[in-house]
């Protein structure tokens, strides 16, 4: 999986790549709209992550250029949180955007989105370790021990099997399973995994779910 | 930085005025002096023509009738000569009682018009003797002429040679011409129109002088308006316009003038209270980050202390997003371009909605909800459930284990209401008002900001002002402290796109 970076700000660039690469993509960064608008017309990549406020040729103008000649998916971010800038985007050709500052964990979530996009079927059953949910029957087991979960409980664990080895952010947790899209001054998230744990974890040896302090929560067989 | 921003046009205005403001033609008391030279000009100047006519008609009326008068008295002597002959050899008889030989003259004509005698060597134009004699039924007829510059006015008459006398046998009817030179009258009359101009001159600009000082004078609020608000700087909002001794006019504007100046010293007062608590909010978890940080780059540690160090930082970083994330939302709430999209929909199933949601805290402190009530709304979705659960947290933190945090949804006249109320020990009174300003705690000493920014009722309010609502808190002491989204009665229409 190729990804390029158009990141004109040096650190951002370099915590994206090391952040990116050791999740197994392989990772290009350019520093300028030009150099960018270069490699990803050269070279065939996954994914764009563009930045907006760039020297020499700004993220609009790239974007623009790109989709003059090319279907890349581009995931841009931005600094301003802007409706206009949104809508710009995405009539740009965008795919999806995010707004500075955000979670390496929200990146992560929306990257691999991006490049699942289409290909993930929502009904094949899903497996970690000794646990299985079976999406269409609506039915969770562990070692063929059925799990009696309430509906909050059956979706939060659905996502996080659906994103096994993600580690998920607390925002992006109560945006998917309670359609919260802010941040919200609780803890519900923490109470609900906390709850969800009890249920799914606690009689087992083996644990699937953990919390990552400072981050969020990562559902794995470790 | 809006006030940055909006000084450095208004600088370049104020440059470009001239020294003299009052003497360019946009100042007002230019306009008032102007207009008031004109009028005095205008009222002089209709007097004095005035004046003029009513002089000259009252001279002319006269000598009319010194000439009148005369013509009757030498009528009455012209009887005395009892033939043609007779008068023009005793003409100086004739003359000589009444001619005044510098301003009159006096002929006597035949009844064809043709002059018998004459006072001096004037000439009245025959054509006016011709065309009264024409006619002997006319009498005192009044002619004006000009001969070699001098303008004479005459009256003429019919007279009667002869008809006094005894020896006359026959009387001869003659015309008599009594005429008067009013050439220094005139010349009089020319002195005073000058005399008139030079003094309608002088008065218009001594009027003019007074207008414009009287306009100056009377403008003078107005200059005391301009040197106070020059004066104000932001350290000096503080001052007010003198507005007793002000004009009604002026009263009202500068009224209006210092409520402006309360509300700019009001938000200027916040906003500067604001960067303040911003400055110390930032500072604690950038102080916990920096200290943390050197501390663990000190000296070299096993893996397991570094992590711990980043763990610890990343919670303060995710802080500080948060405050940043929510500042910027409170920054665009107040930016009036920011547009909202619109839904209708029940209130209701956004108040259950963020009720699921606590249900599970809730449950863990032993809080109930207890819901109730419908109401249709029109409003942002995304926002009023930002704003329902800022006020939902607050009730399910202060609300004490296993009591109700009552929620209510109504409409009414006034509107929608939606109140979110909770039992426990209450704010305090003088802190009621204060509870939705910004980094606002009721407590000072406990930041309690590892589970609040701060910003959440300041945001509740932004939320509920771009919806043309308010928000509302009351408390009871020990008793039930409600806090009320508030939303106006006729919802505004969603914006064409």
């Amino acid at each position: 999986m190729r990804l390029l970076i158009v990141e004109d700000e040096p650190k951002t660039g370099d915590y994206l790549k090391k952040g990116l690469t050791e999740h197994g993509y392989a990772v290009d960064v350019a520093r300028t709209g030009p150099d960018g608008l270069h490699l990803a017309l050269e070279s065939d990549y996954e994914l764009i992550l563009l930045d907006v406020m760039l020297p020499v040729m700004n993220g609009w103008e790239v974007l623009a250029r790109l989709r003059e000649k090319k279907e890349t998916p581009v995931l841009f971010l931005t600094a301003r949180d802007q409706v206009d800038d949104r809508v710009k985007g995405l009539e740009l050709g965008a795919d999806d955007y995010l707004v500075k500052p955000f979670a390496f964990s929200e990146l992560l979530a929306r990257v691999r989105a991006l490049l699942k996009r289409g290909k993930h079927s929502v009904n094949e059953t899903l497996r970690l370790s000794d646990l299985e949910i079976d999406p269409i029957r609506r039915r969770v087991t562990r070692a063929g021990q059925r799990m009696d979960l309430t509906a909050k409980e059956y979706a939060l664990l659905l996502l996080f099997l659906r994103r096994q080895t993600e580690v998920l952010s607390r925002t992006f947790i109560a945006e998917q399973v309670w359609d919260m899209n802010f941040d919200s001054d609780t803890n519900v998230v923490d109470v609900a995994v906390r709850r969800l744990r009890a249920k799914v974890d606690d009689p087992f040896a083996q644990k699937l779910i953990h919390a990552v302090r400072g981050v969020g929560y990562v559902c794995e067989a470790r | 930085m809006t006030s940055a921003a909006g000084r450095g046009p208004q600088a370049d205005a104020r440059a470009a005025r001239p020294g003299l403001p009052w003497l360019s033609w946009n100042s007002l008391t230019t306009r008032l002096g102007v207009l008031f030279a004109i009028l005095s000009a205008l009222l002089l100047a209709v007097v004095g023509v005035m004046l003029c006519h009513t002089l000259e008609t009252e001279l002319f009326t006269r000598d009319v009738a010194e000439l009148h008068a005369k013509s009757a008295q030498l009528g009455d002597a012209l009887r005395d000569f009892e033939s043609v002959h007779a008068l023009t050899s005793r003409q100086a008889d004739f003359f000589g009682a009444v001619y005044d030989a510098q301003r009159q003259a006096i002929v006597v004509a035949d009844r064809t018009g043709k002059p018998i005698v004459t006072s001096r060597a004037l000439m009245v134009p025959e054509s006016l003797l011709q065309r009264f004699a024409a006619n002997p039924t006319r009498s005192a007829e009044v002619v004006e002429w000009n001969e070699h510059g001098d303008d004479w006015v005459a009256v003429l008459n019919w007279g009667t040679l002869g008809a006094r006398t005894i020896a006359a046998m026959t009387t001869v009817p003659v015309v008599l011409v009594v005429a008067l030179n009013r050439s220094s009258t005139n010349v009089m009359l020319d002195q005073f129109y000058r005399q008139l101009v030079v003094m309608l001159v002088l008065g218009g600009l001594i009027t003019s002088a007074i207008g414009f000082g009287v306009a100056y004078r009377g403008l003078r609020p107005l200059r005391r308006i301009d040197a106070t608000a020059s004066a104000i700087t932001a350290d000096r909002l503080d001052e007010r316009l003198d507005l007793s001794r002000a004009p009604d006019e002026v009263l009202r504007l500068g009224g209006s003038f210092n409520a402006m100046l309360a509300r700019l010293a009001d938000s200027f007062r916040r906003l500067s209270e604001f960067s303040s608590d911003l400055a110390h909010e930032l500072r604690t978890p950038i102080n916990n980050l920096l200290g943390a940080t050197h501390v663990a780059l000190a000296k070299a540690r096993p893996p397991a202390e570094y992590q711990e160090v980043l763990e610890s930082n990343a919670e303060e970083l995710e802080r500080l997003r948060r405050m940043t994330e929510d500042m910027l939302f409170l920054a665009k709430a107040d930016d009036p371009r920011t547009r909202l999209d619109w839904q209708a929909f029940d209130a209701r199933d956004e108040v259950d909605k963020v009720t699921e949601y606590f249900t599970i805290v809730a449950d863990e402190k032993r809080v109930t909800f207890d819901v109730a009530g419908n109401a249709p709304l029109r409003a942002d979705r995304r926002l009023l459930q930002r704003a329902l659960n800022n006020v939902f947290a607050n009730a399910v933190r202060h609300a004490p284990a296993g009591t109700p945090v009552r929620v209510r949804v109504a409409a009414d006249d006034s509107g929608v209401a939606i109140a979110v109320a909770n039992s426990g020990a209450g704010i305090a009174t003088d802190h009621l008002p204060r509870v939705f300003d910004r980094f606002y705690r009721t407590d000072p000493s406990r930041p309690d900001s590892a589970e609040s920014s701060g910003l959440g009722l300041a945001i509740v309010q932004s939320i509920m002002r771009m919806h043309g609502g308010v928000a509302l808190a009351a408390s009871e002491p020990g008793g039930w402290t409600t806090f009320t989204l508030r939303f106006p009665p006729l919802q505004p229409a969603p914006q064409a796109e």
